[in-house]
């Protein structure tokens, strides 16, 4: 009975160890992002950020505006959710309330499909497929606008916002749905009315999240796009997001510069922000969703 | 069994946090005989037989004092070996909990788990087990199908036999026909009364009927604390206690 | 309300099944945009198993970086989960802890390729290798193999646990026991679709592991690596006519088989629940 004696300890020191690497990794990563950071927020250049322009490698003086990215972000991830809310939440309402079971059955997992899809694929599809249609729909002289990338971002959004809505329509006691009919309101009404104000936090999870990866993703925006850090808010212009410019430029850095650091220091934005948001949205999932 | 008290028990207390939920029981559970214990709900009864084999343990903000003598070890002592109490004191819960494994699998578990892995020998255990519960003619045939598709009272009965397959010498039920149909209800009565030969018995039931069927001595808890505990057919017929008197005539407060 | 009704719910099923069957067809668009460039022989090269040499080393890439990763992620990502559930006990701590774990699974990837990059390639001076892009891999894959195993875990009845306990089996017995066997099959579930967002990933690899279009297979993992979607990636941005053409449905393929497995498993495991009872 000896390795009884041995065993039970050590699997919950094994265990633990590992619980504890996570526990580093996840604390290296906030510290790393700072450290990083650091020299250009203790920089004079960091004055710049909120400047108009972003010239990082100009031969006078380097501009690191924030502005024209986070223009680009906020315009490419904003349009991608106007159109991927309404249509998602349509869908988790029909998938959650109307559609059958075998109904169910068969949308669910197709849909849930599009999230496990690699991004490079989408975006390889959107250059072929959107960026013609694009640029002949409108006129333009190039397909790469904030437009395409937002309409294939929305497409990658899409179930995130659906399954989470869903779940959050689900999860409402059925007793608040019966009341509801009770009470004389019609089915639509009753989802209205009743439904969706109980769901409220779970829906606005939903979003949260839709809005994390929209606003975190790097290959749509970098293949679809265009490149152009210009400070406008037009979608058919070419736009350039946090995250491209994180991508594009850290290659040609070298480590300890300013231009390095400047970079991670978008990089801890993004971190933060992407954090927060999915902080809030699991709270608010774990008080509708887990029972 | 070797002693005349398969159990003694002197100043035990039990908290849950602030709760107090045990106020300073002693008394000695005699061996090989059924023993019921009752009360209102809330009175401890789970608390105490939970106690016995320390699953309490499993609740935060437990805590506890007194000793509780098993075969000459105090078991209430913080560095007792649990795992080893645990085999030698069996329970049964209230709502049967069979593992989704097969009827074999089930009984085999505990053998399994303390070291036994000959072919021969567990299968002679599973047989020996459920003939004891009355179930091995019902089953025989079908071991290795799943122990879920067994009906409610199967299954419990399945459950006391897992439990005695680990061959403890005391079994601890904790309510374990509350929640079955009256037939398969007076078939675990009657286990229960044979297994006094070979074990000690205790079993927590707030059917008093059940408890004067079937047991030799009651123990009779109120808020915590030891009211009566006496012979079954004496506490029943002529309480010494006025809150026993109220409490199995159903006058209480 | 009740006049439109009907409208509105053929515009709610319109609206799903659109998005639904859009998905059908993106897949079936890319598929036939590999058929065609598989059997135009606009004078690309046929190499080992009629593929074209250029997508050996992307592919055998991918597998290697997936199968190490998983190495190291698996056993730290559902050992961590273990802990979580089985011997950390209640409190808010451990749901604080739960919580930022969740909310680490659903980071944008290129955070981890930067931290990779920052910590693998130039910190510990890894540079652009396989093993710094399987550094990075795991530290993306742990949170979500954690998230995954920590919910199949805590969907396992107490009842299984308690009986076990009450039987005299340690915590670790009972959790390798009675609690462990009954979870497998949701935490198999939930790595194989972590295996399809690593099979996808681009950007943390083109950070730390990857080089532009290096078409030879070298056996160092020391040296850069090749991996199907950065593949993809360059090859569209060398305007590269057919690469993407193959290497986009290979990568499709990949992740709906990986997808169409995790969905048998857990077809055939709620199969066999709702037999037993």
């Amino acid at each position: 009975m000896n390795g009884r004696e041995y065993s039970e300890p050590l699997a919950k020191l094994t265990f633990g160890i590992f619980a504890g690497l996570v526990g580093l990794m996840i604390t290296a990563m906030l510290v790393l992002f700072v450290k990083e950071s650091l020299p250009f927020l203790t920089d004079s250049a960091v004055f710049s950020l909120f400047d108009k322009h972003w010239t990082p490698i100009s031969t006078q003086f380097s501009y690191y505006g924030i502005l024209p990215l986070l223009a680009g972000s906020v315009l490419v991830t904003v349009t991608a959710l106007l159109i991927a809310i309404p249509l998602g939440l349509m869908a988790g309402v029909y998938l959650a309330e109307i559609a059958g079971t075998r109904e169910r059955e068969l949308l669910k997992p197709t849909i849930e499909l599009i999230a496990g899809l690699p991004t490079v694929l989408l975006g390889f599809a959107g250059f072929v497929l959107i960026v013609p249609l694009v640029k002949s729909l409108f006129g333009l002289s190039i397909g790469l606008t904030a437009l395409t990338g937002a309409v294939v971002l929305a497409f990658m959004v899409l179930p995130t916002i659906i399954t989470i809505s869903d779940e959050a329509l689900r999860a409402i006691p059925s007793s608040y749905k019966h009341a509801g009919l009770a009470l004389g309101g019609g089915r639509l009404q009753t989802i209205l009315k009743v439904s969706i104000p109980s769901a409220k936090r779970g829906i606005l999870a939903a979003i949260l999240l839709g809005f994390s990866r929209a606003i975190g993703e790097t290959v749509i925006v970098v293949l679809l796009t265009g490149n152009s850090a210009q400070l406008s808010l037009h979608p058919f212009l070419p736009v350039r997001t946090i995250t491209a410019t994180i991508f594009g430029e850290i290659g040609g850095t070298v480590v300890g510069t300013t231009h390095y650091s400047a970079l991670f220091t978008m990089g801890l934005i993004l971190f933060l922000l992407a954090l927060t948001c999915n902080t809030i949205a699991y709270r608010f999932l774990n008080r509708t969703v887990q029972l | 069994m070797n002693s005349q008290f398969a159990v003694q028990v002197s100043g035990l207390s039990v908290w849950f946090g602030a709760e107090y939920v045990l106020r300073n029981l002693t008394l000695d559970l005699p061996s090989n005989h059924v023993i019921a214990v009752i009360g209102p709900s809330g009175c401890g009864k789970s608390t105490f037989l939970k106690t016995l084999n320390r699953m309490n343990d499993l609740q935060d903000n437990h805590r506890l004092s007194g000793s509780v003598v098993i075969e000459g070890v105090n078991i209430a002592d913080p560095h007792t070996d649990v795992v080893a109490l645990r085999r030698k004191v069996g329970m049964v819960f209230q709502k049967s909990n069979p593992f989704p494994f097969s009827i074999y699998d089930n009984i085999a578990y505990g053998p399994r788990i303390h070291g036994i892995k000959e072919r021969e020998r567990l299968a002679e255990i599973v047989e020996e087990s459920l003939s004891r519960v009355g179930l091995w003619d019902e089953v025989k045939d079908r071991l290795t199908s799943s122990a879920l598709t067994l009906s409610g009272g199967q299954q419990q009965r399945l459950c006391l036999a897992r439990a005695l397959a680990v061959g403890p010498e005391i079994v601890l039920l904790d309510e374990p026909a509350t929640a079955l149909d009256p037939y398969a209800t007076s078939l675990i009565e009657e286990l229960i009364i044979e297994l006094r030969t070979r074990y000690t018995v205790i079993m927590v039931t707030h059917n008093m009927q059940q408890a004067a069927r079937v047991s030799d001595m009651t123990l009779f808890l109120h808020k915590g604390e030891l009211v009566e505990f006496g012979p079954t057919r004496q506490l029943f017929t002529k309480p010494r206690e006025q809150l026993t008197e109220q409490f199995i005539t159903g006058r209480t407060r | 309300m009740t006049r439109y009704e009907p409208a509105i719910i053929l515009l709610l099923r319109a609206t799903t099944w659109g998005v639904a069957l859009l998905t059908i067809a993106f897949i079936i668009f890319v598929l036939l945009n590999g058929a065609n460039a598989l059997f135009s022989a606009s004078g690309y090269s046929s190499g080992t198993f009629g593929m074209p040499t250029d997508i050996l080393p992307p592919l055998l890439g991918s597998l290697l970086l997936t199968i190490t990763t998983l190495l190291f992620a698996l056993p730290i990502g559902i050992g961590t989960a273990i802990w979580l559930t089985e011997f950390a006990g209640q409190s808010r701590l451990i749901d604080y802890l739960r919580l930022v774990t969740i909310a680490f699974s659903a980071l944008p990837s290129i955070i981890y390729g930067l931290f990779g990059m920052a910590l693998f390639v130039l910190t510990l001076g890894g540079g652009i290798s396989f093993i710094s892009g399987v550094g990075t891999l795991t530290c993306l894959l742990i949170p979500t193999i954690v998230v995954i195993s920590d919910e199949a875990l805590r969907s396992v009845p107490q009842g299984y646990r308690t009986a076990s306990l009450a039987l005299g089996a340690t915590r670790w017995t009972t959790v390798r026991t009675a609690v462990l066997p009954i979870a497998l099959s949701s935490i198999v579930t939930g790595a194989i679709l972590g295996i399809g967002r690593i099979i996808g990933s681009a950007a943390p690899l083109m950070l730390t592991a990857t080089v532009f279009y290096s078409g030879t297979i070298s056996f160092s993992p020391f040296n850069p690596v090749a991996a199907l979607p950065v593949h993809l990636f360059y090859a569209m941005g060398a305007s590269d006519p057919i690469a993407p053409s193959v290497t986009a449905p290979l990568l499709l393929v990949l992740t709906l088989v990986l997808y169409l497995v995790a969905f048998g498993v857990r077809r055939i495991s709620s199969r066999r629940i709702t037999a037993n009872e």
